[in-house]
């Protein structure tokens, strides 16, 4: 039984990282094999975000959810993007290595990162496999929004409007039901291993990323130790979209920072790609998505950096993919997502107790352990010896982050001012700035060792 | 040291560690199957009993199953998932094991293969 489901996870996963590499490969960016495995926790996130965020829009307009509609969005999705490949002119990607000779130092220190990493992934899988359904969030609306998908194909009025959370995006309920359908059931223990799937895409896109922009030595450790946080080993494996968010925003952030960089073209359709799927997976995420792509593009206009109206375009492609879903809660009776006076009746008092509680939150060693402080630390000697233009990107939107953070505190009156995440999801929320943080930390300390003439 | 020799010992590094590890850990919680589901009573038993006249992978199955026991005289017969992803057919109206063990008895006679389980928890 719980074999058969598991294989059924690997299969649906396999499909989603095929779809991504596809995606990845017509954009021109697999050249070599080792292209491919590099950017495989890139290409799968992107086939997670691509075919959630397609599903959302085709549920909206009344296409129906099923076994065979997966199978068919798996196959004429992954057949479209190769045909836009073709059609482009690209080849199959040549050879394995990529003729960049690393050091003995920095192979023995990578194949260490990856082992320690692997391990930590085992470990998670013998915690997840079988697990129970216990997050309230999760047993309360976030799994009854996705058996709902499963048995009625679509998105049922009642459940959609009556549980709580009714504005909340169905991204994560539409990954879900395909993973029931995966399993060949509800089987509400063996689906978290779904969600150590998307741990293990986002760590391998993390890395995958930063692989030839960080030296190894500063890239495993900072890994490793966002991993081991207390937050992140509690929060990882819950069935909600907290998680799935984070890692959409942050993967995409780094390949904004890093488009800003290079310029290359691809970096934009992918964070494009990751950032749609970001606002339909939680309501924050469309303050991430937005704070990403006008941070970007506010930097790009700054530095003169050409392709300025590619990101433009991507900005309005992500606002479109978000529009469809709102339109649908709205014409349901649903209230919108901010508050109604967008927090600007709140006293001064509750203001500075909101921002006091976000900077509490986020220097939390037990949740967060040093990572905030690291990265810190890395954002502070990259401003003064290392890449301030990067350091610049990052601490900006780290900061209109964390700010959204207090707001979301000071704006819905209704939230008591406390960390306790029954009543206030400031915890929640601050996992996208330490996440953040933690994965811009091996960038920065990098520019910083390779000082500032390393600066592009 | 060569870079042959660098990269076999990469492999090492990688490759010990994420094997050893699974092998180390045997006598951890292992997969759960389906007979995980089903409980013998066993002689004596005196606490909650159900008789179980089988399982069925579907629904459709499980209810022919349930129109047939209703046809031999189990009248309040009924269906119920049993946890490990299949269908059965129960009576619950069993207050004592020789009780069951009789209703079983005569189950058989009437071609059924009813077997007499310890009601799960809750």
């Amino acid at each position: 039984m719980t074999v058969r489901a598991i294989a059924g996870l690997l299969a649906l996963n396999g499909a989603f990282a095929l779809l991504g590499l596809s995606l990845l490969w017509s954009l021109g960016v697999l050249l070599r094999w080792a292209d491919a495995l590099r950017l495989a926790g890139v290409g799968y996130l992107a086939g997670v975000a691509s075919f959630g965020v397609l599903w959302t829009q085709l549920l909206v307009i009344g296409v129906p959810f099923g076994g065979w509609g997966i199978v068919a969005t798996f196959a004429v999705g992954t057949a479209a993007v190769c045909v836009l490949g073709l059609v482009l002119g690209r080849s199959l990607p040549r050879g394995f290595g990529d003729g960049r000779g690393s050091s003995t130092t920095a192979l023995l220190t990578t194949a260490a990162g990856v082992a320690l990493t692997g391990l930590w992934l085992e470990a998670l899988f013998r915690a997840v496999r079988l697990q129970s359904l216990q997050a309230y969030d999760g047993w309360a609306f976030w799994v009854p929004k996705a058996k709902a998908i499963f048995f009625f194909g679509g998105l049922d009025e009642q459940v959609f409007t009556m549980l709580p959370g009714p504005t909340y995006p169905p991204l994560v309920p539409i990954i879900n039901a395909a993973a029931f359908h995966a399993m060949g059931g509800v089987d509400t223990v063996t689906f978290h291993l779904q969600y150590w799937f998307l741990v293990l895409g986002a760590v391998a896109a993390i890395a995958g990323l930063l692989q030839r922009r960080a030296h190894p030595a500063l890239l495993w450790p900072a890994l490793v130790l966002v991993l081991v946080v207390p937050r992140f080993g509690a929060g990882l494996l819950t069935p909600q979209a907290d998680v799935l968010v984070d890692v959409f925003f942050v993967v995409g952030a780094l390949l904004l920072a890093l488009w800003l960089s290079d310029g290359g073209s691809w970096r934009l359709a992918a964070a494009a790609v990751l950032l749609a799927g970001a606002t339909l997976t939680k309501r924050e995420g469309l303050l991430f998505a937005a704070a990403a792509i006008a941070v970007a593009l506010l930097a790009a206009a700054l530095w003169r950096r050409p392709g300025r109206r590619w990101l433009v375009v991507s900005g309005l492609l992500v606002g479109a993919a978000a529009v469809p879903w709102r339109l649908w809660y709205r014409h349901m009776g649903i209230g919108g997502e901010a508050p109604s006076d967008a927090g600007l009746g709140g006293s001064f008092d509750r203001l500075a107790d909101s921002l006091r509680l976000s900077f509490d939150v986020l220097f939390d060693t037990g949740l967060w352990s040093v990572v905030p402080l690291i990265a810190l630390v890395a954002l502070g000697a990259a401003l003064v010896w290392g890449d301030r233009r990067l350091a610049l990107f990052v601490g900006v939107l780290l900061g209109i982050v964390f700010v959204g953070g207090a707001w979301v505190t000071y704006s819905f009156a209704d939230i008591p001012i406390t960390a306790d995440e029954a009543v206030n999801p400031i915890v929640r929320y601050t996992g996208a700035v330490v996440l953040l943080a933690g994965a811009a930390t091996p960038l920065l300390l990098d520019s910083v060792w390779r000082g500032r003439e390393g600066q592009t | 040291m060569t870079r042959t020799s660098a990269r076999l010992l990469a492999a090492a590094i990688i490759v010990v560690p994420l094997l050893a590890y699974p092998l180390m850990a045997v006598g951890g919680a292992r997969f759960p199957s389906r007979d995980d589901c089903v409980r013998l009573a066993p002689e004596g038993e005196t606490g909650a009993l159900d008789l179980v006249f089988g399982r069925r992978d579907t629904v459709a199955e499980a209810e022919r199953l349930l129109e047939q026991v209703r046809g031999v005289g189990y009248k309040d017969a009924e269906l119920q998932g049993d946890g490990c992803g299949r269908w059965k057919v129960l009576y619950d109206g069993i207050e004592s094991y020789e009780q069951g063990a009789s209703s079983a008895e005569q189950a058989h006679g009437a071609g059924l293969e009813a077997r007499l389980e310890l009601e799960p928890p809750g």
